[in-house]
């Protein structure tokens, strides 16, 4: 999670481009305490950066402004505290999916959201790509696993999973290094 | 004040939101173009492949999550391509998501 603020900069495209108006601002949103604020936006943050959710269409306002480097001043000072939420449930997600595979291959799972800058399902299907399995555990996390330090694994089968990306084997180069990649398990 | 703080910043960003339109719709519609294309039938995959590519490459943000999922999903096998988009598109949304005219030409566009 090097840096958040960057990685959701990144997605503001996404983000700005729900076109729906904000025109019911209920008051549980504008009436919220310091404390509401800090806890809402990470939240959606969460959500965002762990199941690729995006906030309500309401919240997709304060989501933007908040976290996008804009003037709402009590949600950009939260970036602190919601990587440090972030950071913790990314952990506890992951811990639970290692904990479904073999004890010999738990420590080289890792979460695809750090693989690159696109949400991470996308990331998954990089990972596919470039030669290795991606696949989303049942809590939501989508993850890759590697031999050693950064050695993607092409057929990996793992144990629980609710979608699986790889590449088809035999491989088939695409060129440029990318291979043709499948969803069927 | 906070309060009123927020509301502002909200009307604000309400107006800037309106303005943007989803980039799955948009690349939606270059599938709806190419549909509709009066040369489509005498076009092989390269060059379907390339009609999109083109426009996504030329509207399409960089950072655009919708831009992003285009270039990655075109290495997936051709059958499952659109299942796979629609996915992750359904996924990023939150909301369920279809195109019928990428559902039928997402296999024939691109090798």
């Amino acid at each position: 999670m090097g840096n958040f603020a960057d990685s959701v900069e990144k997605h503001q495209n996404l983000v700005s481009s729900i076109n729906q108006p904000l025109a019911v601002i209920g008051l549980d949103k504008i009436g919220q305490k310091m404390a509401g604020k800090l806890l809402t936006p990470a939240v959606w943050a969460l959500n965002y950066a762990v199941n690729d959710k995006l906030p309500d269409k309401v919240d997709a306002g304060l989501f933007g402004t908040g976290l996008l480097g804009g003037a709402a001043g009590p949600a950009a000072i939260v970036t602190g505290v919601v990587k440090a939420v972030i950071d913790d449930d990314l952990d506890q997600k992951l811990k639970a999916v290692r904990k479904d595979e073999k004890p010999e291959h738990r420590k080289s799972i890792k979460a695809a959201y750090h693989f690159g800058s696109a949400p991470a399902g996308i990331n998954a299907q990089t990972i596919a790509t470039l030669g290795g399995t991606a696949w989303q555990h049942p809590n939501g996390l989508w993850v890759y696993i590697t031999f050693g330090k950064d050695l993607l694994v092409p057929n990996f089968k793992p144990q629980r999973a609710t979608r699986v990306y790889r590449p088809v084997w035999p491989l088939q180069s695409m060129g440029g290094g990318k291979f043709r990649f499948t969803a069927k398990r | 004040m906070i309060k009123l703080y927020v509301f502002v910043i909200l009307i604000l960003f309400s107006t800037t939101a309106c303005s943007v339109e989803n980039d799955f719709d948009k690349l939606c519609g270059y599938f709806k173009e190419l549909s509709a294309a009066k040369n489509k039938a005498s076009m092989n995959k390269s060059q379907k492949f390339k009609f999109i590519n083109e426009k996504v490459q030329k509207e399409l943000n960089e950072t655009s999550s919708a831009r992003q999922a285009w270039e990655v999903v075109v290495y997936a096998v051709p059958e499952e391509r659109y299942d796979i988009f629609k996915s992750t598109t359904t996924e990023l949304l939150g909301t369920q998501w279809s195109c019928k005219e990428m559902q039928a030409l997402m296999p024939v566009t691109g090798e």
